[in-house]
């Protein structure tokens, strides 16, 4: 049962990550690697990792989408 | 375009096959690493006196190690700031509404909290200095984001105080580590002549583990704030 | 269920580094690397883990754990990854700053 649900978040990781390269804004490019380490988090957890879970959630899924949303609002044309 | 963007692809294609070959030469996943080089797992509790054994490589097995991430985190603090202009210049055009600045004046106490948590009890249960300091580092970024800008900016920690406790956490590693030269034997040896090693499982544990904790986590905490700091203040 | 790992790993890789070949905007760059850096942490996690391991705090009831190793790597990788990313973005800000463009084809035809 774990198996399938692992199966089934690494599919939806890969389909995230060719999203967040493939899309052309950037803003919902950002949104997609939010999302994308949320689902990272998820996995980690199921092979066991919490610290790393823990981390991964905090930095991946905040503090660097922070500093994404914080540079596209510095450098977008205006 | 088109003609590179084909190449790429084919090259691409024969790296992703190369790399499958590769992987089926690497024994395989589920295999039992954990049985047969288990020394962390069985002698860990017993040389170092904490139950998290991913605290226990990261502050005393390897404690070197993190001694070099601290510092990458600090160059990399120190080149930002290198780069940002004196003056500062506003992120966000609009003040953000009566309801965003008192929920977040209401949330932020209890995610001091949580972090510190993070932080002291890194050594027993999942966490530690890097997640705390960074969860620290959040309520920083937060509180500058809702009212550090527009008219009547207000900040939680001025430049200077962010940037004497990164030096304090880091300066508290290393004297930690020099400690451990003279009273044990080897550089950030985990040494018991300076706290007591306690009982396994309860708070007190562990010796100098507990402290390195707290030393990284204001080290990350302090650095990432100076990070994104600098990174708002450019223009 | 391994080729599935593997295969997934492989492909966030090599998906990482065709955007990093094709792309043009500086942070668009940017997240190729950390869309990379995570299969790697996904390899690391892998080489350590078995069924029937549980997350190594080490407790009186359990006797079998994964192994907690890879897992500090990948921490310490992490942590790492984040300041690097920012290191990123600081420059990308600063090439906007004095070239108005985060164009990598036009960076180049401008050359200083």
């Amino acid at each position: 049962m774990i198996n399938i649900f692992l199966v089934v978040l690494l599919l939806f990781l890969v389909v995230v990550g060719v999203y967040a390269i493939l899309t052309r804004s950037l803003i919902a490019s950002v949104i997609a690697l939010s999302v994308f380490s949320t689902t990272l988090t998820v996995i980690f957890l199921i092979l066991q990792a919490v610290d790393v879970a823990m981390t991964e959630a905090v930095i991946g899924a905040g503090l660097v989408t922070s500093f994404f949303v914080v540079t596209i609002n510095k450098t977008e044309e205006n | 375009m088109l003609y590179s963007r084909t190449v790429i692809i084919i090259m691409l294609s024969g790296l992703f096959l190369l790399a499958l070959l590769t992987f089926a030469e690497l024994p395989p996943i589920f295999y039992d690493f954990a049985d047969k080089t288990s020394v962390y797992i069985q002698e860990g509790v017993v040389d170092t006196g904490v139950t998290n054994q991913v605290t226990a490589i990261l502050f005393d097995y390897r404690g070197f190690d993190t001694l070099g991430e601290a510092t990458v985190i600090f160059a990399a603090a120190l080149i930002i700031s290198y780069f940002a202009p004196r003056k500062k210049a506003p992120m966000l055009g609009v003040r953000l509404g009566v309801l965003v600045r008192y929920g977040v004046a209401s949330i932020l106490p209890f995610i001091l909290i949580f972090g510190m948590y993070i932080i002291f009890f890194g050594h027993i249960s999942p966490g530690g200095g890097f997640t705390g300091g960074v969860v620290l580092a959040s309520i920083v970024i937060i509180f500058d984001i809702t009212f550090g800008f527009g008219q009547g900016r207000v900040h939680l920690l001025s430049r200077d105080t962010k940037k004497s406790i990164e030096s304090i956490g880091l300066v508290m590693f290393i004297l930690i580590g020099i400690w451990g030269v003279f009273f044990e034997g080897a550089f950030l040896a985990n040494s018991s002549t300076l706290v007591e090693k306690g009982t396994l499982g309860e708070f007190v544990s562990g010796g100098m583990i507990p402290i390195l904790n707290i030393a990284s986590g204001l080290k990350v905490g302090a650095g990432l704030a100076i990070i994104f700091n600098n990174l708002v203040k450019e223009n | 269920m391994e080729l599935i790992i593997n295969s997934t790993i492989i492909i966030l890789f090599i998906l990482g580094l065709y955007g990093l070949l094709t792309q043009r905007n500086i942070i668009k760059l940017a997240i190729c690397f950390n869309i990379m850096e995570a299969s790697i942490l996904i390899f690391f996690l892998t080489v350590g883990y078995k069924p029937e391991g549980s997350y190594p705090i080490i407790r009186p009831e359990v006797d079998s754990y994964v192994q907690p190793l890879p897992q500090a790597l990948a921490l310490t990788a992490i942590v790492i990854g984040a300041s690097t990313t920012a290191l990123m973005l600081a420059f990308a800000i600063k090439l906007y700053k004095r070239y108005h463009t985060l164009d990598i084809d036009k960076l180049r035809r401008l050359r200083g």
